[in-house]
């Protein structure tokens, strides 16, 4: 595991972004492609806060991505669970995922695998913990009826199947769980644990997510940091016909 | 017509790096079209799983929805009020001409006018889409002649009527049929004006208060009745007064229908209303405020005397006026009505060789956004919806026109920070069966001239000077070449800049000619007055043009203007005339010129 500490919010998102730039021109991307999350079921497509309006304004409009390439999964489709089927054997069919990257949830879960959920387990329909309707109520004018209660989204399992992982971990609300999860052992519980069993996980976060682990880990992690700031040194651009 | 989202194999086209008027900010945004249509990228990406056709780069510059004119009586030496047999090439010339302007649609005014004139030119100009050619027509606009008789302003007192007699039938009867008409002014202090209100509104033409002695009980009386607009607020109506506003209280009162928005037109060319005026009725209202050029057909012309329908108007600098007697014009400057010596061509009231009774403006539609803009100190978005989305919500057209929302027509234009208009946009119509729809997307007006390659314009060179004891304004004309004549916006005042300090030139330019008149200041030099020809040039730019003036052929001023204006003299850089496109090349200036 990399733990990567930055002094602060941009940073440390800058940091990340910079890295994801840095393995997409080292993979030298020519037909693979890479996936990206689940989203909350029930809201029509053209919802302002569909995962896809979310993906479109912040990440899609913004690149030139084939939009044949870009898989996300459609809560609105008849059989819920063929729609999971089908986007894992879409992961198969791209030769599985290159880079993973998500954040965690203040009760330690990826995605929305909340605890208690199968660290083994496949994309499914999951419902969702109170936590995470009340932490997402703000996107819904705080009206906690109008939060979707049930979520399609890949598992554990599915996400261990990434060659890399990434996990994006900000602010003073998540410390305990990033101590959870890296700190204490495997547990269902605290389902981001499972990615200490995972041999590329690279965990990036701002100071006031360390404020729950210990001194030495934190002195230790950002002695590295000379290390760690070399994955992100500006590598040829793919323009340059690499 | 436009396509409608049938047309979902048409091009796509996007246009990056710029910023869009959208909900009344300025996003950085990409802009996305489709057959005419403003499109939904996020529709397009995940639906359709398709990219753009085309890119356009806009250089960071501000997209915002195509200008409304809603009061236009010419331009051009067009004059819609006077009953030719070819009215509409007449009005398509203008259509075209305006586009400069940054206008996409507009609603051709005919003044006070026998009946015989409205029934040989109302039918003879019907609502037209924009495209190439020119802006769309979205209606008339009949001023007078049912107007006070006091506040005539510029109307012919000979031609004013009342519908005493039969209310409506009177108006069918003046008018003719008004299907092509959009807006009627009237004065609603006359009697039966409600009846014929209530009938316009009915049939879906938007009745407006102007030329009238109303006071703001018969005002509001009126708007109940169904009027929605105030013909150029402040002009042509009785002065605020703190015990009865007039229509001017129209602004603030509270005795309106709910939910019913006023709207009032604006003419902000500096002359029609003081600057402090402007901004009282900005704050006061500015949710209604529309901007309109009420231009008469010297726009885009030169000084001198004009027609505008039965009248005559006298045009000097930017203010028009009802042309009167002729004094001796040697003896003007010397009136003693005007204490402060001035040098001409400034415009001065008091100096004017015809009357002081204003008579429509001859301010194109981008200078009054300009100058709205300065004298309010509003935003910038503020400043362009009063001149695209309150006139198309005036007009209830406001889904389709004077916005850049997903759905909308795509009709806009491309303006610079100092909102200097340098793209036109309307989509061409797209035809069934058109082989190539690439030709419908292109600006329909371009500043002709790439800000980064100015152009060389060798004059014959002046006369050499001596030192004079007064100080005397020189003027010379300049016949630019062929190639250069089209596109230039307008006869308005050109922003000036000279290569060496103290002096001060002015510029008009006239497009139809292409020549362009310069008048210099002396400065004064060693207690002599040298005219200032003795300069290195002048760099003349309008919006995005410049063009560098070399006047001298000495050789040390060449040097020293290549140093100052880093001009390189052998190269002449112009683009080709709007509507011939050069294969493989992007129509934005910036962009493949040269």
């Amino acid at each position: 595991m990399r733990l990567v500490i930055l002094d602060n919010y941009d940073l440390a998102s800058e940091w990340a972004a910079k890295y994801i730039c840095n393995r997409i021109i080292q993979f030298k991307p020519g037909q693979d492609r890479y996936f990206t999350l689940g989203l909350p079921t029930g809201l029509p497509r053209n919802h302002p806060e569909s995962y896809h309006s979310y993906m479109w304004n912040n990440f899609f409009k913004h690149i030139d991505i084939d939009p044949n390439n870009a898989h996300i999964l459609d809560g609105n489709a008849a059989d819920l669970q063929a729609e999971c089927d089908a986007f894992e054997n879409k992961i198969k069919e791209a030769g599985g995922i290159d880079l993973f990257v998500g954040g965690i949830g203040p009760d330690g879960h990826i995605a929305f695998n909340e605890p208690g959920s199968s660290l083994v387990s496949r994309t499914r329909l999951k419902t969702l913990a109170m936590d995470t309707i009340l932490a997402n109520a703000k996107y819904f004018d705080g009206d906690l009826s109008k939060v979707p209660t049930m979520a399609l989204t890949v598992g554990v399992g599915t996400v261990m199947d990434a060659r890399e992982v990434m996990i994006l971990i900000t602010g003073a609300h998540k410390a305990f769980a990033l101590y959870k999860a890296i700190e204490e052992g495997v547990n269902h519980m605290w389902t981001v644990s499972a990615f200490q069993q995972h041999p590329r996980t690279i965990f990036v976060c701002d100071e006031d997510a360390t404020l729950e682990l210990r001194v030495k880990t934190v002195k230790y992690f950002k002695g590295l940091m000379h290390v760690h700031n070399k994955l992100v040194d500006p590598l040829f651009s793919m323009k340059d016909g690499n | 017509m436009r396509g409608e989202q049938g047309a979902a194999g048409a091009r796509v086209l996007q246009f990056t790096n710029c910023r869009i008027l959208r909900g009344g900010k300025l996003l950085r945004e990409d802009l996305w079209v489709r057959g005419g249509r403003i499109l939904d990228p996020e529709k397009l990406f995940f639906e359709e799983r398709r990219v753009a056709d085309e890119r356009r780069d806009c250089g960071g510059r501000i997209l915002a929805p195509g200008f409304i004119d809603v009061q236009i009586n010419g331009g051009f030496g067009v004059d819609f009020s006077q009953a030719t047999e070819d009215v509409g090439s007449g009005v398509a010339l203008v259509a075209r001409r305006i586009l400069s302007h940054g206008v996409t649609s507009f609603c051709p005014t005919l003044v006070t006018s026998p009946p015989e004139v409205y029934h040989k030119v109302v039918p003879q100009i019907p609502v037209k889409s924009g495209g190439p050619h020119g802006a769309g027509v979205l209606g008339l606009h009949l001023e007078g002649p049912f107007i006070s008789r006091e506040k005539r302003g510029a109307h012919p007192e000979a031609h004013l009527r009342s519908f005493e007699a039969d209310a409506f039938q009177d108006l069918l009867a003046t008018y003719g049929p008004l299907d092509n008409v959009r807006i009627v002014t009237l004065a609603p202090e006359l009697g039966r004006s409600h009846e014929v209100i209530r009938a316009l509104t009915a049939r879906g033409i938007c009745v407006s208060l102007g030329h009238s002695v109303a006071d703001l009980r018969a005002a509001e009386d009126a708007v109940w009745s169904g009027a929605t607009f105030i013909t150029h607020l402040f002009n042509a109506m009785l002065p605020f007064h703190h015990r009865d506003p007039g229509i001017v209280g129209l602004l603030t009162s509270d005795r309106l229908p709910a939910g019913r928005c006023i709207f009032y037109g604006m003419i902000a060319d500096g002359t029609h209303t003081n600057p402090a005026a402007l901004r009282i009725a900005h704050r006061a209202h500015p949710q209604g405020l529309v901007l309109v050029t009420d231009a008469i057909p010297a726009l885009g012309l030169g000084n001198g005397r004009h027609t505008l329908g039965q009248q005559e108007v006298e045009v000097d600098g930017l203010t028009a006026y009802v042309a009167g007697e002729r004094p001796d014009p040697l003896g003007p400057r010397s009136q003693p009505a005007c204490q402060v010596a001035h040098d001409p061509p400034r415009a001065c009231p008091l100096c004017s060789q015809g009357t002081k009774t204003l008579s429509g403006s001859i301010a194109p539609m981008d200078v009054c956004v300009r100058h709205f803009l300065q004298a309010t100190g509003c935003s910038v978005e503020s400043a362009l919806e009063a001149a695209s989305l309150h006139p198309a919500q005036l007009l209830g057209l406001e889904k389709s026109k004077g916005t850049l929302d997903f759905g909308a027509d795509a009709d806009f234009v491309v303006l610079d920070d100092s909102l200097h208009v340098q793209a036109t946009y309307i989509s061409g119509p797209v035809l069934a069966g058109c082989g190539d729809p690439a030709w419908c997307w292109r600006a329909v007006w371009e500043a002709p001239v790439c800000p980064a390659h100015p152009i060389s314009v060798i004059l014959p060179s002046s006369v050499s000077p001596w030192p004079w004891h007064t100080p005397m304004w020189q003027t010379r004309a300049v016949r630019l070449p062929e190639q250069l004549r089209g596109g230039w916006a307008s006869g308005a005042l050109l922003a000036l800049r000279t290569a060496t300090v103290g002096s001060d030139v002015r510029g008009w330019c006239s497009p139809t000619s292409g020549v362009i008149v310069l008048t210099f200041s002396p400065f004064e030099f060693w207690g002599g007055w040298f005219p200032s020809p003795l300069l290195t040039g002048a760099v003349l730019g309008t919006g995005g043009t410049r063009l560098a003036l070399p006047l001298f052929s000495s050789l040390r001023c060449k040097a020293q203007l290549r140093k100052c204006l880093q001009v390189q003299r052998d190269r002449m850089v112009w683009a080709p005339p709007v509507g011939r496109e050069q294969p493989g090349k992007n129509h934005l200036p910036g962009q493949g010129l040269a």
